[in-house]
């Protein structure tokens, strides 16, 4: 089917042509691996200090930091287009996609095509088989099956905190303390387990679903059954698919209110 | 059924004044001050499948929402547009199937990548059949000349060479219609007659409408045989070229140069604009007296040792047009 | 026939041809009166109140908030007998979310103008570029300090707590330290922005930049906590100086001794850095003759 021939197409074009750019290529590997270096290097420190941080020890927190890091590879592998789309509404390119003949949201994950993702779900899957050797489970085939709904709910999630983004820069010109402010939660705080803040804090995160991106999956596919409201863990995968699809819908209003007033 | 129907067609923007100082901004906010700007003010027109039409007006007069509209980038506040019996804003991709663009200050080739590889990303997207692509492509190669720089990377192409790439991109899946939007800005003029060539060749075997934009009369003159004028949000001018040249190209100028200087000169029907020296330079309208008739009247009256005739550059006329609604460019 | 050659060209076709001594003679000068009419421009511009100024607050607001939370949360079950008391590490975390400038405007900018090739007209300008956007820096910043950290200090102030020092040679310092920590921390914002004459992509460097100072320098984890044997090599750095510094002092937690042995550290960094981006700024200029950007 030529849709999917046209994406296969543009992104081995893509490749091709980071190939010229190929210090690009590694400089961004490197900003990624220093991003999350100092990230863990302070979480190990922290842990070195205090022991664990409500009753959740370094190994399992590091499973949560990787929960976090590969739902994020998995997710920009495809979605690089979206995490860049203010600049398609910036420079005008956006009146392009309205000429073609395809969906433009289509249209705007062929146009980007992110090599680093890789370092990403590289980082993250290290990370996690490292944890999991000093924890009590075994990866039977319900514990994989399980941890695959929990990487697709997390990378759904991930998809519609994106798509939000991508909506607002619509009206927002600068939309720069938003990403911040995206990126530090998610970076800084949820890598904490959501019984460290007060109640509002965790109806918060629970309503707009930063904490089933990590918390609740990991509580459940942990089992730890003495974390508050962990049972939410195993609908992560719903809530990821309703979520994303509100923030497609909202992306799709934002762009036609985009058309009318130009 | 027409190419192109445009009924009684608004376009309103709605644009926020920001209020100025820090209670302006808080003011901003609770009640934002929107003025109404209409950049469309009710237009009509209807355009045939096989039209070229040149689309003009100066910065503002709505010149490029009506193009918006039409492609379907733009909802219109009011009215209708239908192209080929469809409205472009609300089934936009089954309008997307049959046009192209060409865009004069933006590129939609991929700046790294070859010409010939940004052709082939192009058959994927508007999912043209392989046979088909390679007769396009092949026609497009020879009507544009593109053989000689297919392997260059966009970004090392002069601007002329890009140009022709952009337009054999906008014509590979045999749209109906093709908009242009200043195709030949910055060019040279070889290249610039190279397009028009090829747009009067392309709209004779294929009978593709197309909508140029552009700055350069020349480019009108040469490739379209409709002119429509925009001002301010209304159609001002809607017809062919010659019913154009018709209405507001009747005036011409006659140069000569006299054996010697007359100081009193004078023609009847006719005004003297200019006499220095020799030179004397008459302004006559073709209504109201035949150039032959005049030239006759003034050989006889004074000794005539050269005489030039001068058409009306169409870039004149229309600036004059504009000129006398009180438009500055 | 050979026609003579301006003077300082040099006609021999191996040695390269060096500017003469002359050409620094009439270097730019800023005067004090620019200086200001930038801060003003800058300040003034920074508080026009825009929908990503508000989402910045009601962020920085949001971070502060659960900063707290997450290090009170671990801190009620080891309260350290010689380190902090509770309200001490909640102005802590409060002040370093929101005080140190870490991130700055022009860095983004400066990788645009130097693709676009803009960046050649500062070499006619008759402003210094540093002192240029040191100047908008300055107006921003005091912007933020206004328009955020007083807002939010304030809100933690009267619905929380926090310390504040009493004594009047404290808040001297205090404010001291603050204004070397910014001259810090431009500097080092400026060496990065000059990262943009080699380097196409800022964007890893800007994070290499971004994360080791929010480490380094306590934002991420009060230094209080970091291995005891680590912290005489951190303290030395100068990154230390950027919130932890002025934040112990805010909190009266050095002695006064200490305290201008840390400032005096402050100002040598200050020094240093500010140097090497002069010496930057002079590679980069030579960049963009040689190969005209």
């Amino acid at each position: 089917m030529h849709a999917l021939q046209l994406y296969y197409k543009s992104m081995l074009l893509q490749m091709k042509r980071s190939r010229q750019y190929r210090f690009n290529f590694y400089m961004g590997i490197f900003g990624v691996i220093i991003l999350y270096g100092t990230q863990f290097i302070a979480l190990r420190i922290t842990l070195a200090y205090f022991g664990e941080v409500v009753s959740w020890d370094m190994y399992e927190l590091a499973f949560l930091y990787g929960l976090w890091m590969l739902t994020y590879g998995v997710l920009i592998t495809v979605f690089a287009g979206v995490r860049d789309f203010a600049g398609f509404i910036h420079r005008g390119e956006f009146d392009v996609f309205l000429i073609r003949p395809h969906g433009i949201l289509w249209q705007v994950m062929c146009g980007r095509l992110e090599l680093t993702s890789w370092s990403h779900i590289g980082v993250s899957t290290g990370i996690i088989a490292w944890a999991s050797m000093h924890m009590d489970f075994t990866w039977s085939l319900n514990k994989v099956v399980e941890f695959t709904g929990i990487i697709v709910g997390g990378a759904l999630i991930q998809g519609g905190l994106l798509l939000l983004w991508a909506a607002l820069s619509f009206w927002i010109i600068q939309t720069g303390n938003f990403v911040n402010l995206g990126w530090t939660i998610n970076a800084n705080y949820m890598t904490y387990p959501l019984t460290v803040y007060d109640t509002g804090i965790r109806y918060l995160f629970t309503l707009f679903p930063m904490a089933f991106i990590t918390y609740y999956p990991a509580a459940t596919f942990l089992g730890r059954t003495d974390s508050w409201g962990y049972q939410l863990g195993m609908y992560s995968p719903l809530v990821g698919l309703a979520f994303f699809l509100l923030m497609y819908g909202f992306w799709r209003f934002a762009a036609r209110f985009y058309q009318s007033a130009g | 059924m027409n190419a192109i129907e445009v009924t009684d067609l608004w376009k309103v923007y709605e644009i926020k004044q920001h209020r100025k100082g820090l209670m302006g901004g808080l003011h901003d906010l609770i009640r934002p001050h929107i003025i109404e700007k209409p950049a469309v003010r009710g237009i009509n027109f209807s355009i045939q499948q096989g039209e070229t039409v040149g689309y003009i007006g100066p910065n503002g007069s709505g010149k490029s929402t009506t193009i918006k509209m039409l492609t379907g980038i733009l909802t219109p506040t009011r009215g209708q547009v239908i192209v080929r019996g469809v409205e472009p804003n609300r089934q936009r991709q089954a309008n997307a199937a049959h046009i192209g663009a060409v865009f004069g200050q933006r590129t939609q080739l991929w700046w790294d990548l070859a010409i010939r590889e940004s052709f082939d990303l192009f058959r994927h997207i508007y999912r043209i059949p392989a046979q088909r692509f390679k007769d396009n492509v092949d026609r497009m190669y020879n009507l544009l000349q593109l053989h000689s720089f297919d392997s260059t990377p966009v970004r090392q192409l002069s601007l002329g060479q890009r140009m022709r790439a952009e337009i054999a991109c906008a014509f590979f899946h045999d749209p109906a219609i093709v908009y242009l939007d200043e195709p030949t800005i910055g060019l040279d003029v070889i290249a610039k007659e190279q397009i028009r060539a090829f747009l009067r060749d392309i709209n004779r075997e294929l009978n593709t409408t197309i909508i140029l934009t552009t700055h350069d009369m020349e480019d009108i003159e040469q490739v379209c045989n409709r002119l429509i004028m925009i001002d301010d949000g209304h159609i001002i001018f809607d017809g062919g070229m010659q019913q154009f040249m018709d209405t507001y190209g009747t005036e011409r100028m006659l140069s000569i140069e006299l054996e010697s200087q007359v100081s009193d000169f004078y023609v009847e029907g006719a005004k003297v604009v200019a006499n220095e020296g020799k030179q004397v330079r008459i302004m006559f309208n073709k209504a109201d007296i035949s150039a032959s008739r005049l030239i006759g009247q003034l050989t006889e009256r004074y000794s005539v040792k050269d005489c030039q005739l001068q058409e009306p550059k169409i870039e004149h006329l229309i600036r004059g047009v504009y000129e006398s609604r009180g438009v500055t460019a | 026939m050979n026609a003579s050659l301006p003077v300082g060209i040099n006609p021999s076709p191996k040695t390269p041809y060096r500017p003469t001594q002359q050409a620094h003679h009439n270097s730019p000068r800023m005067t004090l009166a620019t200086f200001a009419v930038l801060i003003r421009q800058a300040f003034l511009q920074s508080t026009v109140f825009r929908a990503n100024y508000l989402i910045g607050l009601l962020s920085d607001l949001l971070f502060v908030y659960l900063s707290i939370q997450v290090w009170t949360v671990l801190y009620s079950n080891q309260i350290l007998e010689s380190g902090p008391t509770t309200i001490q590490l909640i102005t802590y975390v409060t002040l370093a979310r929101i005080v140190a400038p870490v991130d700055m405007e022009f860095v983004q900018n400066m990788q645009q103008r130097v693709l676009s090739g803009e960046i050649a007209g500062e070499l006619i300008k008759p402003i210094p570029l540093s002192w240029f956007l040191l100047a908008q820096e300055v107006g921003r910043y005091i912007s933020r300090l206004l328009l955020r950290v007083l807002p939010i200090a304030l809100l933690v102030f009267f619905t929380i707590s926090l310390s504040v020092p009493d004594s009047p040679i404290y808040i001297l310092l205090f404010v001291v330290s603050i204004i070397l920590s910014f001259i810090i921390m431009f500097s080092i914002n400026y060496i990065t922005a000059l990262a943009a004459f080699w380097i196409t992509q800022l964007f890893s460097i800007n994070v290499l930049k971004g994360q080791t100072v929010r480490l380094l320098s306590g934002i991420l984890v009060p230094l209080w906590f970091f291995p005891a044997a680590a912290l005489p090599v951190i303290e030395l750095l100068p990154f230390a100086s950027i919130a932890f510094v002025p934040i112990q002092l805010f909190l009266e937690e050095i002695s006064i001794v200490k305290a201008c042995y840390s400032l005096a550290l402050q100002l040598a960094w200050g020094i240093i850095i500010w140097q090497i981006g002069r010496w930057m700024w002079s590679r980069a200029v030579r960049q963009l003759s040689i190969n005209g950007g």
